[in-house]
């Protein structure tokens, strides 16, 4: 065999090592304990927002109709009482999420990342990495969703299908279970950013973007695996046969409250998508009229001790 | 097989494994530094250029218009930073010339906001914003930028990561580091920032099956005499197809 025999076959290793290697390289290791930094939305994330705050969403009439016939009284079903808890709470919850590595236990491949809730009612996320379908349209919808992922350079881009109806902010507004959701994991550094893209046919007027970044927490001690939401009864009372909370039409007493206590018109407290580009500041500008000064929630920093930080701005 | 030709091959298989590798390095945080400085444009493993809007889906009430005095929900001010906000009064801002304050690069990227991004030359991309009509300049140089006056949009070192011309689609983040900040607002209702602050921005294109384009943006300030931590917060941009919307207003202290 001749030098250049070898030289040849070198170069044919070198090119079996690159190919094999293509989808391992652009992978970005995503394990660990991660904490929430919740430093927007952070009332939303925490205690939650108000009620008829829609602001932000891109969601129609009949969303807008739907919420404002919401009470939170509708969770102390016992058959309610988990209607929170589709995957999309992902992108408005306040808690930290452990994301687990699941190996093929044969071949050592990545078979999924499942994505735990930190302690939180929400059923953990599989993402499927090994090329499974998505099922049928017409089959059940569930909690968890069906989800597969694919690496795009270094960034992990799941897409989740067959989603309960749910909700897209905490004060009722619905979620359909046509909702379909894109995922995209980016980390830098010690710095992971979720954003996530939904789509749904039913209530949104456009995609719905909405992000969230969590820090590598080496000391978290989150469970790794989590129960999904289970039932149980919150408010013996609503637990009676025959009676389910609601608002009819048109008697909802905090349909107004939101937009008056932040001199907002209703308009854009209800929402809808010309609410969220810049051009809508226009229509603002002659009829906004701002409170003289914050009179609740004015700090609200998330993971901050606000007594133990010296400030005397109102937290509740 | 002789030794020679033994060692050309390990020679060969083990640079073959190193490129292989190298952009799972970069994307953990290291960058390629003064390498691309002189071709910064023809590396750049996506394209940032065009009109982008800012889509408002989060902290709206605190984004999209003036909040109200004392309002300094979700960020980590420290009691410093309260005593300033809670002496906020935009018409002594306007009088002094400074109705700007809100509108320095922390401020401006979470404003309602389109962006221009064009290439100024080579190693130069310039970040225009209708809202407040700011300038902001990204330098892709391993030379530090001269000292002038601090600005309201301060001196930006920008650096490519984990990416070149040609990359697979979603490789590549555009890491940016901003200093020598004219103090200013973090949010429009007198939040303050000092001149320490230092801000360190990802960039990274989220392309979606629809062909529909954005921008991820997650916005790091840093600010030693005013937040008890650095404040850390996701942004997003949405393509235009033209500037047909570009909408040029002057700083405004009061909305």
């Amino acid at each position: 065999m001749t030098r250049w025999t070898h030289v040849r076959i070198a170069c044919a290793a070198l090119l079996v090592v690159m190919a094999t290697t293509t989808s391992a390289r652009a992978e970005v290791d995503l394990q660990g304990q991660w904490g929430a930094v919740n430093h927007q939305e952070a009332m939303g994330r925490g205690p939650g927002p108000d009620l008829a705050d829609y602001t932000g969403l891109p969601i129609n009439d009949e969303a807008r109709y739907q919420a404002l016939t919401y009470t939170a009284a509708v969770l102390g079903m016992t058959e309610r009482g988990c209607m929170f808890y589709t995957e999309d709470y992902l992108l408005f919850a306040p808690h930290p999420i452990v994301i687990e590595r699941v190996n093929d236990p044969v071949t050592g491949d990545i078979l999924a990342w499942r994505i735990s809730a930190g302690g939180s009612d929400r059923a953990p996320i599989t993402i499927w990495m090994d090329g499974r379908p998505h099922p049928s349209p017409n089959a059940p919808r569930s909690f968890s969703g069906f989800t597969t992922g694919e690496w795009e350079g270094d960034r992990l881009v799941a897409r989740m299908t067959h989603m309960k109806r749910g909700i897209m902010r905490r004060n009722g507004v619905p979620l359909s279970d046509q909702a379909t959701m894109t995922l995209h994991f980016v980390r830098h550094a010690d710095i992971l950013t979720v954003m996530g893209i939904i789509e749904d046919p039913v209530y949104l007027e456009e995609k719905l973007v909405l992000t969230g970044s969590y820090r590598l927490n080496p000391r978290g001690n989150a469970p790794a695996t989590n129960p999904t939401c289970f039932p149980f009864t919150e408010l013996p009372v609503y637990d009676k046969v025959g009676s389910v909370p609601h608002l009819l039409p048109g008697t909802n007493k905090d349909a107004e409250t939101f937009a008056n206590a932040y001199g907002l018109p209703l308009e854009a407290a209800y929402g809808g998508a010309q609410t969220i580009y810049p051009e809508y500041r226009k229509r603002l500008m002659n009829t906004y009229k701002p409170p003289v000064a914050c009179t609740r929630y004015c700090c609200g920093a998330g993971g901050i001790n606000i007594q133990a930080s010296g400030l005397s701005c109102r937290a509740r | 097989m002789s030794r020679r030709a033994f060692a050309i091959s390990a020679a060969l298989l083990l640079a073959g494994a190193i490129a292989a590798r190298g952009p799972m390095l970069h994307a953990q945080g290291r960058g390629r530094g003064a390498q691309q400085s002189s071709a910064a444009r023809a590396a750049a493993p996506f394209d940032a250029t065009g009109y982008w809007v800012a889509v408002i889906t989060e902290d709206w009430r605190w984004r999209m218009v003036t909040p109200a005095k004392g309002d300094y929900q979700s960020i980590p001010i420290n009691a410093a930073a309260q005593k300033i906000a809670d002496a906020w009064d935009p018409a002594k801002d306007d009088a002094a010339g400074e109705a700007c304050k809100a509108y320095g690069a922390p401020g401006l990227m979470r404003g309602p906001t389109r962006l221009n991004i064009s290439w100024l030359d080579d190693n130069t991309l310039k970040v225009e914003s209708d809202y407040g009509m700011q300038t902001r300049l990204l330098r892709f140089t391993s030379d530090k930028p001269p000292v002038g006056a601090p600005s309201w949009q301060g001196e930006s070192v920008a650096e490519w990561q984990g990416g070149t011309r040609g990359s697979a689609p979603g490789t590549g983040t555009l890491m940016i580091k901003t200093a020598n900040l004219r103090p200013g607002y973090l949010r429009k209702n007198g939040v303050p920032y000092s001149a320490t602050t230092t801000m360190t921005e990802y960039w990274d294109l989220i392309a979606e099956p629809s062909g529909e384009q954005r921008l991820l943006m997650l916005l790091i300030v840093d600010d030693p005499v005013y937040l008890q931590q650095p404040w850390t917060v996701p942004v997003h941009f949405k393509k235009e197809p033209n500037g047909s919307k570009w909408d040029p207003t002057m700083c405004s202290a009061k909305f």
